[in-house]
């Protein structure tokens, strides 16, 4: 299976960085879940990450 | 980690009929000898056909479906489709999965591979299975898992700079690496921005404080989007294009084999000549026996009627035996008058009278009538015996063994030639030069239409950060009516573009040290200079030989490069996402003795299942045995039955 661990590292470290450190690791990881699962498929990625990051920002209520 | 547990090959290529391979459970190495053409690798393209549903020629030119089918098999069965299928049992994880793939017949007349997945004794609907054995071993990540020692001076190329195959490589060990999961998700998140600010501008426009800045944001997601067309057009241009390239390339790699092929083709012509010369002595001795082949072919009758005569004999002789003790008894008792035993000659009572008569009957014909029996017989078994000609027969065998051996050698040559000649159809000097013409056309095109893809993605990114401006200046005048979480998604969206583009750059150096590292780590171990100190890594992922003043060795040989290839691909295993099994074909073509046993030993550093498919020539039962003692768990032989029927045949298991 895709282990996206290695490339958490490298987006983890960064997020350590006031520049990012208000954003949420859990949506890291579901957006690079969804480029592991489904990066064959561009359009149904695409989609994937313009949902979840939708989602979250409804979730979320940001303004 | 995947680990294999059995391969299952059906009328797959060479392998006619059902045949399976069980791999031992523990850590260790499997070796699989055959000599050229005897089936290699067709066993590294069952692993590969059972993941990815094609098989390779060597060049890595897919071998067509119907193909796959066992050619003995079809012709025995008429050429109608054989059952045809590769099924590999496997762990990961602690999950056992039981990959099939089918070659079937499609409506159309044509074949079609077709994969069965069961997962913990579960078949898996076909979209899942698709899905499982993608996520398992993705198509590009299968490369380093199942290769062919052959290629391996490819990775030569990744040092060139500007080499468009080293270029290729280089996205293609990105990939296997997940560089592109990063660089997607980049590309996303920015798509996301990009139509969040859409709406956006729709918004500012209805605005009058906004709306200047809403038809600015307006005509600039317009270019965002135009130039976000043009990169992808120009992209799959390159991709177009790289393919074309590809296959030049490789036409003209076959083309270049062709001057190899005309020598073997030469060769075994000649070969094919002197055993045709060989055929024919063959047939002459043949013919020279068959004049006694009446003789051999009463050899057998013969015998079976000599055991008969000889029995007859034997069973007269006891007769006559009898019949000669009961006649003496009888006659001398008749010349006593009956008064006295002849044997004791004491005299005797009625009742031993009447004893004597009936243990000693005289027969009527007496001896002489079985003695002329007996004769008669014995006639007839000096003249069987006289007849009986065992060395006729061997004679004969041995000729027409002899003859049979020089006509399959002959038929084997011959099929061999003809191989050749097919793979030689259409080769000239013209088509040479019109190759090589296209290759530079098609490298000129690629690398142009690179400067253009990527001045396009910078144009994009130009715009994509032209529009994130103008959505700040909308947010900072406020007022324009849209959902909240429409202006957050835009701005959350491009942050995360932001970090995935950073973490693509970080990723790419850690990998590059992690490579140059592991790699290092490896090669000194399989090295025999011990002045050659280290690898250095390219931007391209290629390694160089330092020296221990530090300098490139400009100059390898072919074992060392193969040596470099080998603790690249380790390297690269090691630093991928997926760890498995290495599945490798003809692994110490290029590598002299020492370095062989440099490999052999450091081969579990490679990855903990190893299974080699090897000539003996590169590798003997007796020194893998010296080698890897216990880490040997198994060895089996490619036995060719004929051309089309290779079997696989287990040495030896622990």
């Amino acid at each position: 299976m895709k282990d996206i661990s290695k490339l958490m590292e490298s987006v983890v470290e960064l997020l350590e960085e006031p520049a990012y450190a208000d954003i949420p690791r859990d949506l890291v990881e579901a957006i690079l879940t969804a480029e592991a699962a489904y990066g064959a498929d561009r359009g149904r990625a695409r989609d994937d990450v313009q949902g979840l990051i939708a989602r979250h920002c409804a979730g979320t209520g940001e303004s | 980690m995947i680990r294999y547990l059995s391969l299952t090959l059906e009328n797959f290529l060479v392998f006619k009929g059902t045949q399976t391979v069980n791999f031992p459970a523990s850590d260790g190495v499997v070796v699989i000898y055959g000599q050229n053409g005897k089936g290699k690798t067709s066993l590294l393209n069952a692993f590969r056909f059972a993941f990815t549903g094609t098989a390779l020629r060597r060049g890595n030119r897919p071998i067509r479906t119907s193909s796959l089918l066992n050619r003995e098999a079809l012709a025995e069965n008429g050429d109608a489709p054989v059952p045809c299928r590769v099924k590999l049992d496997f762990m990961v994880d602690g999950d056992l999965f039981e990959l099939t793939r089918r070659v079937v017949p499609t409506p159309t007349g044509d074949f079609a591979s077709e994969v069965i997945l069961v997962k913990n004794n579960q078949a898996l609907s076909l979209s899942d299975a698709e899905q499982t054995v993608a996520e398992i071993m993705p198509p590009e990540v299968e490369q380093c898992f199942h290769f062919d020692g052959e290629l391996l001076a490819q990775y030569e190329q990744l040092v060139e700079a500007d080499s468009p195959a080293g270029a290729q490589l280089k996205e293609s060990i990105e990939s296997i690496l997940g560089v592109p999961m990063l660089e997607n998700a980049e590309r996303d998140a920015r798509y996301a921005a990009d139509e969040a600010g859409k709406v956006l501008a729709t918004a500012a426009k209805a605005d009058n404080r906004t709306r200047e800045l809403g038809q600015a944001l307006d005509l600039t997601n317009t270019q965002v989007e135009a130039h976000r067309d043009n990169f992808n057009q120009e992209r799959d241009r390159v991709l177009d294009l790289e393919a074309r390239l590809r296959d030049v390339t490789q036409d003209i790699a076959e083309q270049g084999n062709k001057l190899d092929l005309l020598a073997r083709r030469d060769a075994q012509a000649a070969q094919v000549e002197q055993l045709q010369a060989e055929e024919a002595i063959a047939r002459e001795a043949l013919a020279l026996v068959l004049p006694l082949a009446w003789k051999a072919a009463l050899v057998d009758p013969l015998r079976e009627r000599l055991e008969v005569e000889e029995l007859a004999r034997d069973e007269g002789m006891e007769e006559l035996r009898s019949a000669t003790i009961n006649d003496w008894v009888s006659s001398s008792f008749k010349e006593r008058e009956e008064s006295s035993c002849p044997v004791c000659e004491q005299g005797v009572e009625e009742s031993a009278r009447v004893h004597i008569h009936g243990s000693f009957p005289a027969d009527p014909g007496g001896p002489e009538g079985l003695l002329s029996s007996v004769q008669s017989t014995s006639e007839r078994i000096k003249v069987l015996r006289r007849s009986l000609d065992e060395e006729a027969r061997a004679r004969l065998k041995a000729a027409e063994e002899a003859f049979r051996l020089a006509v399959t050698k002959t038929a084997d040559a011959r099929e061999d030639l003809e191989a050749l000649e097919e793979q030689l159809l259409d080769a000239s000097e013209d088509d040479l030069r019109e190759l090589a013409r296209q290759s530079s056309d098609l490298g000129a095109q690629l690398s142009r239409a690179r400067d253009v893809r990527d001045a396009e993605q910078v144009k994009l990114r130009e715009r994509q950060q032209a529009a994130e401006a103008l959505r700040e200046q909308i947010r900072k005048v406020g007022g324009v009516n849209v959902n909240p979480a429409v202006q957050a998604t835009a701005e959350l969206a491009n942050r995360l573009a932001d970090l995935f583009r950073e973490a693509t750059a970080n990723y790419r150096a850690a990998l590059k040290a992690s490579v140059q590292s592991t790699a290092t780590d490896l090669f000194t171990k399989m090295r025999t200079e011990s002045e050659f100190r280290q690898l250095a890594i390219n931007d391209s992922f290629g390694l160089q030989i330092v020296d221990s003043d530090g300098r490139i060795v400009e100059l390898r040989s072919a074992g060392y490069e193969h040596l470099v290839a080998l603790a690249l691909v380790g390297a690269i295993q090691a630093a991928s996402p997926i760890s498995g099994p290495i599945v490798m074909d003809s692994p110490f073509g290029r590598l002299d003795p020492n370095h062989v046993t440099a490999v052999v030993d450091n081969l579990n550093l490679l990855t903990n299942q190893v299974i080699l498919l090897a000539h003996e020539g590169e590798i003997t039962s007796d020194v893998a045995h010296d080698l890897l003692d216990s880490r040997l768990l198994a060895e089996f032989d490619l036995v060719r039955v004929s051309h089309y029927f290779t079997r696989l045949v287990e040495k030896r298991s622990s």
